[in-house]
């Protein structure tokens, strides 16, 4: 409860707490001085009366006139209401007058004013006057002084015929005076008033001051720090305390507009991140989703909406797997997180809230703490569905094209080809009609050849649509290059084209399969002579082709090169080459040489290029690895 | 006089039984091996009609067919193009010059046709498909210089 007291309500109280006990301790002590002084004063007045009434009382002792005494006694008693009581006792303890109706009554040995002698060490001398006073409270409860002054034995008491007995004491007996301390008492009682009232006002006045005093330095500027502090907690960022002053509070003021212009700045710049962060995220076509490391799902960007059809209020705070179709799918993309914090072009199906199946292609992070503690997954992902669905029908199309372009191709190839027959089965017509049988033998021989040669398109057909695979065995290039030459030199021969071969000394043995990189050569030859025969040479060039073997800079390829001087390629031809029934060639062609070559090659995991330039010739170059393709090499070095 | 028709062709066969037929039909047929040899005998052989095929060794079917067409005294020699693809050519000569979809040789053939266009050629007076049929191969040529 304490604590809930403001600040300058607990400073107030403590300053005055420290003002009362001052003040209070000096007025106590004022007032006992007072009432100690006054005390001593009407004591020595007090002795002072005593000892003018025992002068008083002198020449009536002497004259044994005790009536006079009493008399005098009761005046002054009646006269002034200070005197209380004047009594003359005996020295045995015998009030002789007294002004009150105590006379003839004896004392108690011990009480007062007995107890000034009879108890006390320090007796009086023989001629020593001495009065004693005692202040006691009286039966009505006002304060009394009792003043004692003892009577010593004089020669003239022996005069007067009062006191001839013999004794042993100088004292005779006493006077007791008691005075009234009631205008003494009244005066102090006064006094204390009055300073009791003077310390409650200045108290009161102490208690605005300070209060005052403590508010406008310190409980206005503590205010206006927690208003401060409120709005600043509030985010109000605008607020400064802006304390023109030097002492401790301005200090703090400072340190505070200092550390509030400071949060105002950085949270300018945390929310300006933010505010970017945010844009990148939503302005993103993606599909971008945080989920925390429980799997809830914590951000859903607008992307993410569009794609999914969710509304993000829908989804955050249920789990990821809804999106999934297949959840296995995310729990095997979280597996890889594992390992790397990383998962990329992740390819998975999402579910839309209609119930619609989306290709995505995602891609995954780990969030984590700068101390590297997991807060969740960051995820994008794009939807591919679209692209995947033109992917498919590009596929189709490609191959429907594919088709479309053998099937003509073998179209084309089949109406040379059927010419022979449609030729021959004329003249064998003509030969029978015309009784001709030159012409019916001729005819025959036509039909024969055009036979030969569907039945060789149907086998070259054939070997290009089965399933094959290389026969690899180490093949020395001296033995290959020779082999090619002995079979293709005739035909060159033929055709007169010049065929020059080139191998170039200290080639390693090529694991390959012979029969089939022969044939390729073999056709890249018998290409490279069709395009010679093709051409019409101007003088003085001549038809010319080239087999040439070398090896690759970094010796693990057999690099071979076939080139001609003939009628070269234009441009549309090029893109067409390597592909399945494509022929320039009329009736020598079937389109399968190229398309066989390439493959066979692939097989080598080799590479077969060409350059060509029309009417200046060709160049096909084949570069095949020495040690054989890749997935061969470890069957063969077992 | 028989008229003369000169076929120019790489294709033996062909040449064979197309000149026979021509024979068979009164017709004087020539020949020559490839498109070189076939534009010198136009000039020695003076035929009143040229057979002549495209795809061919030293010099194509087009190449002789636009030196023809060049040639003040040959241009107006009627000329029967034999093809693999002339029916093709036939549709090529009415579809939309910018159509993609046509590639390769069929490329070629509709390139080499809009070129002659753009020169100013005539087009070749006939088209005959592959594996051209003797029968009516001769009707064709009746058709272009009689009997």
């Amino acid at each position: 409860m304490f604590r809930r007291i403001p600040l300058v309500w607990k400073v107030n109280g403590v300053i005055l707490v420290i003002l009362g006990s001052v003040l209070g301790m000096l007025t106590y002590a004022t007032n006992l001085a007072y009432e100690r002084d006054a005390l001593a004063s009407a004591r020595e007045v007090s002795s002072v009366n005593a000892q003018t009434i025992l002068h008083g009382i002198r020449e009536l002792m002497m004259d044994r006139d005790t009536a006079g005494m009493g008399d005098l006694f009761n005046r002054l008693a009646s006269d002034a209401d200070v005197y209380r009581d004047i009594r003359l006792v005996s020295h045995g303890g015998r009030v002789v007058v007294s002004s009150s109706e105590s006379a003839h009554s004896t004392l108690e040995p011990g009480s007062w004013p007995c107890s000034v002698c009879h108890t006390s060490t320090d007796m009086p001398g023989d001629s020593a006057i001495t009065t004693f006073a005692e202040i006691s409270e009286a039966e009505d409860g006002g304060r009394v002084i009792s003043v004692v002054t003892p009577i010593y034995r004089e020669g003239s008491c022996d005069i007067a015929g009062c006191h001839t007995e013999p004794t042993t004491s100088p004292i005779l007996g006493l006077l007791q005076a008691d005075f009234s301390l009631a205008r003494v008492d009244g005066l102090i009682a006064q006094r204390l008033r009055q300073t009791a009232l003077a310390l409650l006002v200045s108290f009161l006045l102490c208690t605005v001051a300070t209060w005052w005093m403590m508010d406008r330095l310190v409980g206005k500027r503590i205010r206006t720090l927690r208003d401060g502090a409120e709005r600043v907690a509030k985010k109000d960022l605008s607020f400064r305390f802006g304390d023109p002053r030097g002492d401790g509070i301005a200090q703090l003021s400072g340190t505070f507009d200092d550390t509030v212009s400071e949060l105002s700045a950085t949270l300018s710049e945390l929310t300006n991140t933010k505010e970017y962060l945010q844009g990148i995220v939503e302005s993103s076509a993606d599909i971008i989703i945080t989920v925390d490391p429980g799997g809830l799902i914590k951000t859903f960007n607008t992307g993410a909406e569009q794609a999914l059809g969710y509304d993000r209020e829908e989804l955050v705070g249920k789990r990821i797997e809804v999106l999934f179709t297949e959840p296995s799918e995310r729990d095997a993309a979280i597996e890889q997180l594992q390992d790397s914090d990383h998962v990329v072009n992740y390819e998975t199906h999402f579910l839309t809230k209609d119930g619609e199946v989306r290709d995505v292609i995602l891609t995954l992070s780990r969030l984590r703490t700068p101390d590297g503690e997991a807060i969740g997954t960051f995820g994008i992902s794009k939807d591919v569905t679209e692209e995947k669905r033109l992917q498919r029908e590009l596929l189709l199309k490609e191959k429907l094209a594919a088709i479309g372009e053998a099937v003509t191709g073998i179209q084309h190839t089949l109406k040379n080809m059927l010419s022979s027959l449609k030729g021959g089965s004329y003249m064998v017509e003509t030969g029978l009609r015309d009784h001709e049988r030159p012409l019916l033998e001729e005819g025959w021989a036509m039909v024969k050849e055009g036979v030969g040669n569907i039945n060789h398109l149907c086998s070259t057909m054939l070997q290009y649509v089965r399933d094959w695979e290389p026969e690899v065995e180490p093949v020395d290039p001296y033995d290959l290059i020779t082999s090619v030459e002995t079979a293709c030199k005739e035909a060159a021969l033929e055709k007169g084209i010049g065929l020059s071969t080139e191998i170039a000394p200290g080639l390693p043995l090529i694991i390959c399969d012979g029969g089939s990189v022969h044939s390729v050569l073999a056709d890249l030859l018998s290409n490279a002579f069709d395009a010679c025969a093709w051409k019409d040479y101007d003088e003085p060039e001549k038809p010319e082709v080239a087999l040439k073997f070398s090896l690759s800079p970094n010796g693990d390829h057999v690099e071979i090169e076939v080139r001609d001087n003939g009628q070269g390629m234009p441009d549309v031809i090029k893109t067409h080459l390597f592909k399945p029934f494509f022929s320039t060639k009329g009736k020598l062609g079937t389109g399968i040489g190229l398309t066989l070559a390439s493959r066979i090659i692939g097989m080598h995991d080799g590479t077969i290029e060409f350059e060509t330039d029309p009417n200046r010739g060709s160049t096909f170059r084949v570069s095949l690895p020495v040690g054989g393709p890749q997935q061969q090499k470890g069957a063969l070095d077992e | 006089m028989s008229k003369k028709v000169l076929i120019i062709d790489d294709d033996e066969n062909i040449v064979r039984y197309l000149s026979v037929a021509l024979q068979k039909n009164g017709y004087d047929p020539i020949s020559a091996p490839n498109g070189k040899e076939g534009f010198e005998r136009v000039g020695d052989s003076s035929p009143d009609l040229i057979v002549l095929d495209i795809m061919m060794p030293k010099r194509t079917g087009w190449v002789v067919f636009r030196q023809l067409r060049k040639h003040e005294e040959y241009k107006s020699i009627p000329v029967i193009m034999l093809t693999a693809v002339a029916g093709v050519l036939e549709e090529q000569e009415a579809m939309a010059e910018e159509e993609p979809e046509y590639e390769g040789l069929r490329e070629l053939l509709r390139k080499a046709i809009q070129e002659m266009r753009e020169e100013g050629m005539e087009r070749p007076e006939m088209f005959v498909d592959k594996p051209v049929d003797p029968e009516d191969f001769i009707l064709k040529v009746r058709e272009l210089i009689g009997e």
